[in-house]
Protein backbone atom coordinates (compact mmCIF):
# COMPACT_ATOMS: atom_id res chain seq x y z
CA UNK A 1 0.00 0.00 0.00
CA UNK A 2 1.48 3.33 -0.97
CA UNK A 3 2.15 5.88 1.71
CA UNK A 4 1.20 9.49 1.09
CA UNK A 5 4.77 10.30 0.19
CA UNK A 6 4.90 7.35 -2.16
CA UNK A 7 1.65 8.46 -3.70
CA UNK A 8 3.04 11.93 -4.24
CA UNK A 9 6.04 10.46 -6.00
CA UNK A 10 3.70 8.44 -8.21
CA UNK A 11 1.53 11.49 -8.86
CA UNK A 12 4.61 13.40 -9.97
CA UNK A 13 6.32 10.73 -12.05
CA UNK A 14 3.40 8.96 -13.64
CA UNK A 15 1.42 11.75 -15.36
CA UNK A 16 4.67 13.32 -16.51
CA UNK A 17 5.70 9.96 -17.95
CA UNK A 18 2.48 9.76 -19.95
CA UNK A 19 2.88 13.35 -21.10
CA UNK A 20 6.51 12.67 -22.07
CA UNK A 21 5.39 9.70 -24.20
CA UNK A 22 2.95 11.89 -26.09
CA UNK A 23 5.38 14.78 -26.37
CA UNK A 24 8.17 12.56 -27.68
CA UNK A 25 5.83 11.00 -30.22
CA UNK A 26 4.74 14.38 -31.56
CA UNK A 27 8.13 16.05 -31.33
CA UNK A 28 10.20 13.31 -32.92
CA UNK A 29 7.64 12.72 -35.64
CA UNK A 30 8.48 16.23 -36.80
CA UNK A 31 12.12 16.56 -35.71
CA UNK A 32 14.90 14.11 -36.49
CA UNK A 33 17.19 13.91 -33.46
CA UNK A 34 20.10 13.80 -35.89
CA UNK A 35 19.26 17.44 -36.53
CA UNK A 36 20.43 18.23 -33.03
CA UNK A 37 23.78 16.68 -33.82
CA UNK A 38 24.17 18.39 -37.21
CA UNK A 39 22.67 21.77 -36.56
CA UNK A 40 22.37 22.00 -32.79
CA UNK A 41 24.77 23.39 -30.23
CA UNK A 42 28.26 21.97 -29.90
CA UNK A 43 27.12 20.08 -26.82
CA UNK A 44 25.24 17.63 -29.02
CA UNK A 45 28.08 16.93 -31.47
CA UNK A 46 28.57 13.22 -31.91
CA UNK A 47 25.11 12.42 -30.55
CA UNK A 48 23.63 9.20 -31.84
CA UNK A 49 20.00 9.13 -32.93
CA UNK A 50 19.18 6.63 -30.21
CA UNK A 51 20.74 8.87 -27.60
CA UNK A 52 18.81 11.80 -29.03
CA UNK A 53 15.51 10.00 -28.63
CA UNK A 54 16.32 8.93 -25.11
CA UNK A 55 17.57 12.34 -24.00
CA UNK A 56 14.57 14.01 -25.60
CA UNK A 57 12.22 11.67 -23.78
CA UNK A 58 14.01 12.18 -20.46
CA UNK A 59 13.91 15.95 -21.01
CA UNK A 60 10.15 15.92 -21.61
CA UNK A 61 9.72 13.69 -18.58
CA UNK A 62 11.72 16.06 -16.40
CA UNK A 63 9.75 19.10 -17.57
CA UNK A 64 6.47 17.28 -16.96
CA UNK A 65 7.68 16.14 -13.55
CA UNK A 66 8.39 19.72 -12.54
CA UNK A 67 4.87 20.74 -13.53
CA UNK A 68 3.35 17.76 -11.69
CA UNK A 69 5.46 18.46 -8.61
CA UNK A 70 4.23 22.04 -8.46
CA UNK A 71 0.63 20.86 -8.83
CA UNK A 72 1.00 18.31 -6.06
CA UNK A 73 2.71 20.87 -3.86
CA UNK A 74 -0.07 23.40 -4.38
CA UNK A 75 -2.75 20.83 -3.61
CA UNK A 76 -0.97 19.49 -0.54
CA UNK A 77 -0.28 22.91 0.95
CA UNK A 78 -3.79 24.27 0.35
CA UNK A 79 -5.40 25.67 3.46
CA UNK A 80 -7.61 23.44 5.54
CA UNK A 81 -11.35 23.89 5.16
CA UNK A 82 -13.20 26.06 7.64
CA UNK A 83 -13.95 24.18 10.81
CA UNK A 84 -17.68 24.80 10.69
CA UNK A 85 -18.50 23.27 7.34
CA UNK A 86 -18.14 19.89 5.74
CA UNK A 87 -16.92 19.95 2.14
CA UNK A 88 -20.07 18.64 0.53
CA UNK A 89 -22.46 20.71 2.59
CA UNK A 90 -24.35 23.21 0.46
CA UNK A 91 -23.62 26.80 1.28
CA UNK B 1 -24.18 24.52 10.84
CA UNK B 2 -23.25 20.91 11.06
CA UNK B 3 -20.15 20.15 12.97
CA UNK B 4 -20.56 16.42 13.29
CA UNK B 5 -18.93 15.62 9.98
CA UNK B 6 -15.93 17.84 10.42
CA UNK B 7 -13.96 15.24 12.26
CA UNK B 8 -13.95 13.08 9.15
CA UNK B 9 -12.16 15.69 7.10
CA UNK B 10 -8.57 15.11 6.18
CA UNK B 11 -6.50 18.03 7.30
CA UNK B 12 -3.85 19.46 5.07
CA UNK B 13 -1.31 17.98 7.43
CA UNK B 14 -2.43 14.48 6.58
CA UNK B 15 -3.65 14.74 3.03
CA UNK B 16 -3.65 11.00 2.55
CA UNK B 17 -5.85 10.18 5.49
CA UNK B 18 -8.46 8.74 3.17
CA UNK B 19 -6.21 6.25 1.50
CA UNK B 20 -7.23 3.26 3.53
CA UNK B 21 -4.24 1.09 4.16
CA UNK B 22 -5.11 -1.78 1.88
CA UNK B 23 -3.86 -5.17 3.01
CA UNK B 24 -2.03 -7.29 0.49
CA UNK B 25 -4.48 -9.01 -1.81
CA UNK B 26 -4.12 -12.74 -2.29
CA UNK B 27 -6.11 -13.53 -5.42
CA UNK B 28 -7.87 -16.86 -5.32
CA UNK B 29 -7.83 -19.13 -8.30
CA UNK B 30 -11.22 -19.11 -9.92
CA UNK B 31 -12.81 -20.99 -12.78
CA UNK B 32 -15.63 -20.23 -15.13
CA UNK B 33 -16.53 -18.90 -18.51
CA UNK B 34 -15.10 -15.42 -18.03
CA UNK B 35 -11.90 -16.70 -16.51
CA UNK B 36 -11.45 -19.00 -19.48
CA UNK B 37 -12.02 -16.04 -21.78
CA UNK B 38 -9.48 -14.03 -19.82
CA UNK B 39 -6.92 -16.81 -19.98
CA UNK B 40 -7.49 -17.11 -23.72
CA UNK B 41 -6.97 -13.36 -24.06
CA UNK B 42 -3.73 -13.56 -22.07
CA UNK B 43 -2.40 -16.40 -24.22
CA UNK B 44 -3.38 -14.76 -27.51
CA UNK B 45 -2.22 -11.24 -26.66
CA UNK B 46 1.06 -12.22 -25.05
CA UNK B 47 1.62 -14.76 -27.81
CA UNK B 48 1.26 -11.94 -30.31
CA UNK B 49 3.53 -9.66 -28.30
CA UNK B 50 6.33 -12.15 -27.77
CA UNK B 51 5.92 -13.85 -31.15
CA UNK B 52 5.38 -11.08 -33.69
CA UNK B 53 8.76 -9.57 -32.97
CA UNK B 54 10.42 -12.66 -34.43
CA UNK B 55 8.30 -12.86 -37.58
CA UNK B 56 10.03 -11.90 -40.81
CA UNK B 57 8.37 -10.52 -43.90
CA UNK B 58 10.07 -10.11 -47.26
CA UNK B 59 13.49 -10.26 -45.71
CA UNK B 60 12.94 -7.82 -42.88
CA UNK B 61 11.25 -7.90 -39.48
CA UNK B 62 7.50 -7.87 -40.05
CA UNK B 63 6.74 -5.36 -37.34
CA UNK B 64 9.58 -2.94 -36.73
CA UNK B 65 9.26 0.65 -35.64
CA UNK B 66 12.81 1.35 -36.68
CA UNK B 67 13.55 4.51 -34.75
CA UNK B 68 17.31 4.62 -35.52
CA UNK B 69 16.46 4.60 -39.24
CA UNK B 70 13.28 6.68 -38.81
CA UNK B 71 10.95 4.37 -40.70
CA UNK B 72 8.22 2.00 -39.58
CA UNK B 73 7.85 -1.42 -41.18
CA UNK B 74 4.39 -2.92 -40.83
CA UNK B 75 4.44 -6.12 -42.88
CA UNK B 76 4.65 -4.99 -46.51
CA UNK B 77 4.14 -1.37 -45.62
CA UNK B 78 6.85 1.18 -44.88
CA UNK B 79 5.90 4.40 -43.16
CA UNK B 80 8.12 7.47 -43.14
CA UNK B 81 7.97 10.40 -40.73
CA UNK B 82 5.76 12.34 -43.15
CA UNK B 83 3.16 9.58 -42.82
CA UNK B 84 2.71 10.47 -39.18
CA UNK B 85 -0.87 11.49 -39.95
CA UNK B 86 -1.83 7.84 -40.39
CA UNK B 87 -0.42 6.96 -37.00
CA UNK B 88 -2.34 9.84 -35.45
CA UNK B 89 -5.54 8.68 -37.17
CA UNK B 90 -4.90 5.15 -35.94
CA UNK B 91 -4.51 6.39 -32.37
CA UNK B 92 -7.72 8.42 -32.63
CA UNK B 93 -9.58 5.38 -33.99
CA UNK B 94 -8.16 3.27 -31.14
CA UNK B 95 -9.29 5.81 -28.52
CA UNK B 96 -12.77 6.12 -30.00
CA UNK B 97 -13.22 2.37 -30.27
CA UNK B 98 -12.08 2.04 -26.64
CA UNK B 99 -14.94 4.30 -25.56
CA UNK B 100 -17.34 2.68 -28.01
CA UNK B 101 -16.76 -0.86 -26.78
CA UNK B 102 -16.83 0.23 -23.17
CA UNK B 103 -20.18 1.95 -23.70
CA UNK B 104 -21.45 -1.13 -25.49
CA UNK B 105 -20.26 -3.97 -23.31
CA UNK B 106 -18.60 -2.60 -20.18
CA UNK B 107 -14.97 -2.63 -19.24
CA UNK B 108 -13.80 -5.19 -21.75
CA UNK B 109 -10.50 -3.38 -22.12
CA UNK B 110 -9.76 -3.40 -18.41
CA UNK B 111 -10.81 -6.99 -17.92
CA UNK B 112 -9.24 -8.70 -20.88
CA UNK B 113 -6.87 -6.60 -22.94
CA UNK B 114 -5.14 -4.03 -20.74
CA UNK B 115 -1.41 -4.83 -20.49
CA UNK B 116 -1.65 -4.28 -16.75
CA UNK B 117 -4.29 -7.01 -16.51
CA UNK B 118 -2.53 -9.35 -18.87
CA UNK B 119 0.91 -9.20 -17.26
CA UNK B 120 -0.52 -9.27 -13.76
CA UNK B 121 -2.34 -12.48 -14.72
CA UNK B 122 0.91 -13.98 -15.93
CA UNK B 123 2.74 -12.93 -12.77
CA UNK B 124 -0.04 -14.36 -10.60
CA UNK B 125 0.29 -17.66 -12.43
CA UNK B 126 3.98 -17.73 -11.57
CA UNK B 127 3.10 -16.85 -7.99
CA UNK B 128 0.59 -19.69 -7.80
CA UNK B 129 3.08 -22.06 -9.32
CA UNK B 130 5.90 -21.25 -6.90
CA UNK B 131 4.00 -20.36 -3.72
CA UNK B 132 0.82 -22.36 -4.09
CA UNK B 133 -2.82 -21.43 -3.71
CA UNK B 134 -4.25 -18.50 -1.79
CA UNK B 135 -4.23 -20.05 1.69
CA UNK B 136 -0.77 -21.50 1.15
CA UNK B 137 0.54 -18.10 0.12
CA UNK B 138 -0.98 -16.42 3.16
CA UNK B 139 0.52 -19.08 5.39
CA UNK B 140 3.88 -18.74 3.69
CA UNK B 141 3.93 -14.98 4.21
CA UNK B 142 3.29 -15.44 7.94
CA UNK B 143 5.76 -18.24 8.33
CA UNK B 144 9.31 -17.63 9.54
CA UNK B 145 12.10 -17.62 7.00
CA UNK B 146 13.16 -21.15 6.32
CA UNK B 147 15.08 -22.72 3.45
CA UNK B 148 11.81 -23.78 1.85
CA UNK B 149 10.33 -20.29 2.08
CA UNK B 150 13.52 -18.80 0.68
CA UNK B 151 13.41 -21.25 -2.17
CA UNK B 152 9.78 -20.50 -2.99
CA UNK B 153 10.09 -16.73 -2.70
CA UNK B 154 13.45 -16.68 -4.44
CA UNK B 155 12.31 -18.74 -7.37
CA UNK B 156 9.22 -16.56 -7.72
CA UNK B 157 11.29 -13.41 -7.95
CA UNK B 158 13.83 -15.06 -10.20
CA UNK B 159 11.11 -16.11 -12.62
CA UNK B 160 9.47 -12.69 -12.39
CA UNK B 161 12.77 -10.97 -13.13
CA UNK B 162 13.57 -13.28 -16.03
CA UNK B 163 10.14 -12.72 -17.51
CA UNK B 164 10.38 -8.96 -16.97
CA UNK B 165 13.79 -8.79 -18.63
CA UNK B 166 12.60 -10.85 -21.56
CA UNK B 167 9.57 -8.55 -21.83
CA UNK B 168 11.84 -5.51 -21.88
CA UNK B 169 14.01 -7.16 -24.51
CA UNK B 170 10.99 -7.98 -26.68
CA UNK B 171 9.65 -4.46 -26.29
CA UNK B 172 12.90 -2.89 -27.42
CA UNK B 173 12.98 -5.49 -30.20
CA UNK B 174 10.06 -3.69 -31.83
CA UNK B 175 12.15 -0.54 -32.11
CA UNK B 176 15.44 -1.98 -33.29
CA UNK B 177 15.88 -5.32 -35.11
CA UNK B 178 15.35 -7.98 -32.46
CA UNK B 179 17.74 -10.52 -33.95
CA UNK B 180 20.72 -8.16 -33.94
CA UNK B 181 19.62 -6.97 -30.50
CA UNK B 182 19.72 -10.57 -29.29
CA UNK B 183 23.13 -11.08 -30.89
CA UNK B 184 24.46 -7.95 -29.20
CA UNK B 185 23.21 -9.17 -25.84
CA UNK B 186 24.77 -12.59 -26.42
CA UNK B 187 28.10 -10.93 -27.17
CA UNK B 188 27.70 -8.52 -24.26
CA UNK B 189 28.19 -5.60 -26.62
CA UNK B 190 24.85 -3.88 -26.14
CA UNK B 191 24.93 -0.09 -26.28
CA UNK B 192 23.98 2.01 -23.27
CA UNK B 193 20.63 3.26 -24.59
CA UNK B 194 19.10 -0.07 -25.61
CA UNK B 195 20.22 -1.45 -22.24
CA UNK B 196 18.62 1.52 -20.49
CA UNK B 197 15.29 0.95 -22.24
CA UNK B 198 15.34 -2.80 -21.62
CA UNK B 199 15.99 -2.31 -17.91
CA UNK B 200 13.43 0.49 -17.62
CA UNK B 201 10.73 -1.60 -19.24
CA UNK B 202 11.72 -4.67 -17.26
CA UNK B 203 11.60 -2.66 -14.03
CA UNK B 204 8.17 -1.28 -14.91
CA UNK B 205 6.87 -4.77 -15.71
CA UNK B 206 8.29 -6.25 -12.52
CA UNK B 207 6.92 -3.46 -10.36
CA UNK B 208 3.52 -3.08 -11.99
CA UNK B 209 2.64 -6.73 -12.47
CA UNK B 210 4.41 -8.06 -9.40
CA UNK B 211 3.71 -5.48 -6.72
CA UNK B 212 1.45 -2.60 -7.70
CA UNK B 213 -1.24 -4.64 -9.49
CA UNK B 214 -4.70 -3.26 -8.69
CA UNK B 215 -3.13 -0.11 -7.24
CA UNK B 216 -2.33 0.89 -10.82
CA UNK B 217 -6.03 0.77 -11.67
CA UNK B 218 -7.06 2.54 -8.48
CA UNK B 219 -4.49 5.31 -8.33
CA UNK B 220 -2.65 5.57 -11.63
CA UNK B 221 -4.93 4.75 -14.51
CA UNK B 222 -6.60 7.78 -16.07
CA UNK B 223 -9.05 5.57 -17.92
CA UNK B 224 -10.44 4.08 -14.72
CA UNK B 225 -11.03 7.63 -13.52
CA UNK B 226 -12.89 8.47 -16.73
CA UNK B 227 -15.04 5.46 -16.10
CA UNK B 228 -15.87 6.62 -12.62
CA UNK B 229 -16.88 10.08 -13.73
CA UNK B 230 -18.67 8.57 -16.68
CA UNK B 231 -20.03 10.21 -19.77
CA UNK B 232 -23.28 11.11 -18.02
CA UNK B 233 -21.76 12.38 -14.79
CA UNK B 234 -19.21 14.63 -16.43
CA UNK B 235 -21.64 17.38 -17.47
CA UNK B 236 -23.17 17.12 -14.00
CA UNK B 237 -19.80 17.82 -12.42
CA UNK B 238 -19.32 20.78 -14.72
CA UNK B 239 -22.84 21.93 -13.90
CA UNK B 240 -22.16 21.86 -10.17
CA UNK B 241 -18.90 23.73 -10.72
CA UNK B 242 -20.70 26.44 -12.63
CA UNK B 243 -23.44 26.55 -10.00
CA UNK B 244 -20.90 26.98 -7.20
CA UNK B 245 -19.21 29.81 -9.10
CA UNK B 246 -22.61 31.45 -9.49
CA UNK B 247 -23.31 31.01 -5.76
CA UNK B 248 -19.99 32.58 -4.89
CA UNK B 249 -20.66 35.54 -7.09
CA UNK B 250 -24.06 36.17 -5.56
CA UNK B 251 -23.38 35.64 -1.88
CA UNK B 252 -21.81 38.12 0.47
CA UNK B 253 -18.55 37.22 2.14
CA UNK B 254 -19.06 35.45 5.42
CA UNK B 255 -17.02 37.22 8.06
CA UNK B 256 -16.30 34.12 10.12
CA UNK B 257 -14.58 32.30 7.32
CA UNK B 258 -13.84 34.05 4.10
CA UNK B 259 -12.63 30.71 2.90
CA UNK B 260 -16.18 29.51 2.54
CA UNK B 261 -16.81 31.81 -0.37
CA UNK B 262 -13.94 30.47 -2.38
CA UNK B 263 -15.30 28.23 -5.01
CA UNK B 264 -14.89 24.54 -4.85
CA UNK B 265 -15.46 22.36 -7.84
CA UNK B 266 -15.42 19.30 -5.67
CA UNK B 267 -19.13 18.78 -5.39
CA UNK B 268 -20.07 16.10 -7.81
CA UNK B 269 -22.76 14.20 -5.96
CA UNK B 270 -23.78 12.58 -9.22
CA UNK B 271 -20.55 10.69 -9.50
CA UNK B 272 -21.13 7.15 -8.35
CA UNK B 273 -18.64 5.54 -6.05
CA UNK B 274 -18.23 2.56 -8.28
CA UNK B 275 -14.56 1.95 -7.63
CA UNK B 276 -13.51 0.57 -4.27
CA UNK B 277 -11.49 3.66 -3.51
CA UNK B 278 -11.78 6.70 -5.65
CA UNK B 279 -10.20 10.05 -5.36
CA UNK B 280 -11.96 13.28 -5.70
CA UNK B 281 -9.67 16.26 -5.93
CA UNK B 282 -11.22 18.68 -3.61
CA UNK B 283 -9.19 21.63 -2.55
CA UNK B 284 -8.36 19.68 0.58
CA UNK B 285 -6.77 16.82 -1.18
CA UNK B 286 -8.02 13.37 -2.00
CA UNK B 287 -10.77 11.65 -0.14
CA UNK B 288 -12.63 8.42 -0.50
CA UNK B 289 -15.46 8.65 -3.00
Amino acid sequence: MPSVRGLDVALVLWPSFLAACGASLLFFAAVDPALLRDAGPRLFAGLEREAGYALGFLFFWAVGAVASAISVYLIRTARAPPADRAPDEPR
Amino acid sequence: MKTARVSTLPSSASPGAFYAAAPKIYPREINGRFTRLRKAAVVVLLGLFYGLAWLNWNGHQALLFDLPARKFHIFGLTLWPQDFLYLALLLIIAALSLFFFTALAGRLWCGYACPQTVWTELFVWIEQWTEGQRLQRMKLDRAPWTASKLLRKGSKHLLWLALALFTGFTFVGYFMPIRSLGAQIAMLSLGPWPSFWIFLYAFATYGNAGFLREQVCKYMCPYARFQRVGAAALPAAWGSAIASIARCACRPVRPASTFATVCSTSASPAAPASMPVTMSWTRWGPRAG
